[in-house]
């Protein structure tokens, strides 16, 4: 056991390493002359400023040099200035960072409730009607992006109903209620988006394990068969499942971006996208150097949770 | 392992083969047709959709970019059957011309990154060793990196640039351009991990043993022995991307960072009329997402298909 999570862990170094590296040469690679780039958004185009901003950077220092001194940054938690916002890039991600993840999370909780329960249904009803509705539920999920769901779900209750979901940001502090209920419909959205390929899995898998001789044992024992599912069955079947969270993260991550960007949420796929269309390089760099460490995180903890869970893996 | 498949593995080199290999993704578009009645249907759907992406743009009836071809931001209509937009330009038309865009840029990214894939992972996995170790390291970065967070960077880095040998507008405009290359770069590197898998089983087979017992080079080995023997993989997921790729095109222009507004794309329409004119025109989201959503859904439905009677040991990839 320690073993692989030694490997595995130390297998993430260069991985991370390589993502600093990338993240470090987002300014670097504008083509024509980063300075003039970022501060043509900017009022102060002075010589003055862009001379200071050229040393900040260090941009005119050799590049393992300006390497060096980014790691140094880093280290110490300074990820620069936003040119936008004019607050440290740090202090922006930190206000942010707990509203995506709250986001996230929701999502993927939403995902897993509607998921799991579907495709289990779905595996043990093979081919009767409700398998048929489930199956066309998870292409809906995979095939339907959420950002045409969330347009019709803005558009359209508003005109039949005179009812639409809340656009405007509701802190968890100023009224707890009204966040859930704000949270609830992005959420809802994305979780549809990440419950369809997780249900197929789960139905796949199900389906693989109920024709084991374990089940036919338990089942044969006298098991009832709410047991013999629950406990036996959905137990192995849901092994591979946690692959296919590891992968959704992406697909979460890049769904934050976007309905954030729609519903109005001060996270920090909206600072991405601000910091994209501002050219605000210091907003981008710290934002993508936080998503890509997390997404890391995520599937180191899956890879662990995989290996804890399925012994085998450990041996191979 | 069926019969064809018997016979290629005994049999990769000639004539027969040639035949054998020809047919194989005839029997693949067979067996849909027998055994998979959904992949059936997503098959034909995306039948029509290259059909509508060839003759599209000719049977509009308007031309998509033209202003002022009808009444402004009017409900569907006789001769507007999905409405006109704030530019009172014909909807229909322009969801037509946009089956012709994604579907380019699709099969163009498909083709490319298909072909870096293919390469990266035959070499990856034939020579092994530290160019295998190295690589491979390269490739879990990239995997472990959200994607459109990756082609949203990539956006960042040349925004508003323009490349002075691109033309201004169209498809192959500066931003077009930049937007297809990172999308071969991440699509193909994502997918050099399973090529690199086919190749590594395929390594193991003694008819490539024999073959380099009789003193064939590494090169010939590579490309008359394994290349064949892992194509109906490539073509499965070549198929299997189509949607992705044309989703991360339509998410990109969705957010103003894909291509140009001159170019009619389902992502574009979906924010820059259909978000922006919503409560003045509530139809206008219909057309390009429905049409949007149908051919990711046709795809996915014909390249599971096409994955369970090719190679279904991709399921759950």
């Amino acid at each position: 056991m320690n073993r692989y999570v030694v490997r595995r862990i130390l297998m993430s170094v260069p991985t991370f390493i390589l993502t600093v590296l990338f993240v470090f040469m987002i300014i670097r690679l504008i083509p024509g002359d980063p300075v003039e780039i970022i501060l043509s958004q900017s009022p102060y185009t002075t010589q003055e400023a862009k001379d200071s901003l050229r040393a900040y950077y260090g941009l005119d220092k050799p590049l393992y040099e300006q390497f060096v001194n980014y790691l140094g940054q880093l280290v110490t938690g300074d990820l620069g200035e936003s040119t936008n916002t004019e607050s440290p890039v740090t202090e922006e991600l930190r206000s942010r960072l707990p509203i995506t993840m709250e986001f996230g999370v929701f999502a993927v909780v939403i995902g897993l409730i509607v998921a799991i329960p579907i495709g289990v249904l779905s595996a043990i009803r093979q081919d009767s009607w409700s398998d048929y509705l489930s199956r066309s539920f998870a292409i809906f999920g995979i095939s339907v992006p959420y950002f045409f769901t969330a347009l019709l779900l803005i558009i359209y209750p508003i005109m039949w109903f005179g009812w639409a979901p809340p656009l405007r940001w509701v802190g968890p502090t100023e009224d707890p209620i009204g966040h859930i209920h704000y949270m609830f419909w992005p959420a809802l959205l994305l979780g549809v988006t990440l419950a369809g390929s997780v249900l197929r899995m789960t139905r796949n898998q199900m389906l693989e394990v109920l024709r084991q001789d374990y089940i036919r044992t338990a089942y044969s024992k006298g098991l009832r068969e709410r047991v013999v599912i629950w406990r036996h069955a959905l137990r192995n079947a849901l092994i591979p499942v946690i692959t296919i969270l590891g992968l959704q993260v992406g697909i979460a991550v890049s769904g934050t971006v976007v309905l954030e960007v729609l519903f109005n949420m001060p996270g920090l796929g909206k600072f991405f996208l601000q910091g994209i269309f501002n050219r605000d390089y210091p907003a981008i760099q710290g934002t993508v150097l936080v998503i890509a460490s997390f997404t890391l995180l995520v599937n180191l903890f899956v890879d662990l949770c995989y290996a804890w869970i399925d012994p085998r893996i450990k041996y191979s | 392992m069926s019969s064809t498949d018997a016979l290629l593995e005994t049999n990769s080199r000639g004539p027969v083969a040639e035949y054998i290999r020809n047919s194989l993704y005839l029997n693949a578009i067979r067996r849909i047709v027998k055994e998979k009645p959904l992949g059936l249907i997503g098959m034909v759907m995306f039948a029509v959709f290259l059909t509508l992406a060839i003759i599209g743009p000719m049977i509009a009836p308007h031309d998509p970019n033209q202003l002022g071809t009808g009444p402004r931001l009017e409900g569907p209509q006789w001769g507007y059957p999905l409405g006109t937009d704030n530019l009172a330009r014909d909807m229909w038309s322009r969801v037509l011309t946009g089956y012709r865009v994604s579907m380019t840029l699709g099969f163009i990214v498909v083709v490319t990154s298909t072909l870096v894939a293919v390469i990266l992972g035959v070499v990856s996995g034939f020579l092994g060793g530290w160019t295998d170790t190295i690589l491979q390291r390269f490739v879990d970065a990239f995997i472990a990196f959200p994607g459109l967070v990756f082609l949203m960077v990539v956006q960042a880095i040349f925004f508003g640039f323009e490349f002075p040998f691109l033309p201004s507008s169209g498809i192959m405009s500066s931003s077009g351009f930049t937007m297809m290359l990172a999308m071969t770069l991440l699509v193909s590197i994502g997918n050099s991990r399973i090529m690199r898998g086919a190749t590594l089983s395929i390594k193991s087979e003694v008819y490539v043993e024999a073959a380099a017992s009789l003193g064939a080079t590494q090169s010939r080995i590579m490309l008359k022995h394994i290349l064949p023997n892992i194509m109906a993989t490539a073509l499965t997921i070549a198929t299997l991307n189509l949607g992705g790729i044309i989703l991360f095109e339509a998410t990109l222009s969705y957010l103003g960072l894909g291509l140009p507004p001159d170019v009619p794309t389902w992502g574009g329409m979906l924010s820059r009329e259909a978000r922006n004119w919503m409560s003045q025109a509530p139809w206008l989201a219909l057309g390009p997402g429905l049409a949007l959503s149908l051919a990711i859904f046709s795809i996915n439905v014909f390249g599971d298909a096409l994955r369970d009677v090719l190679d279904p040991r991709l399921r759950g990839r």
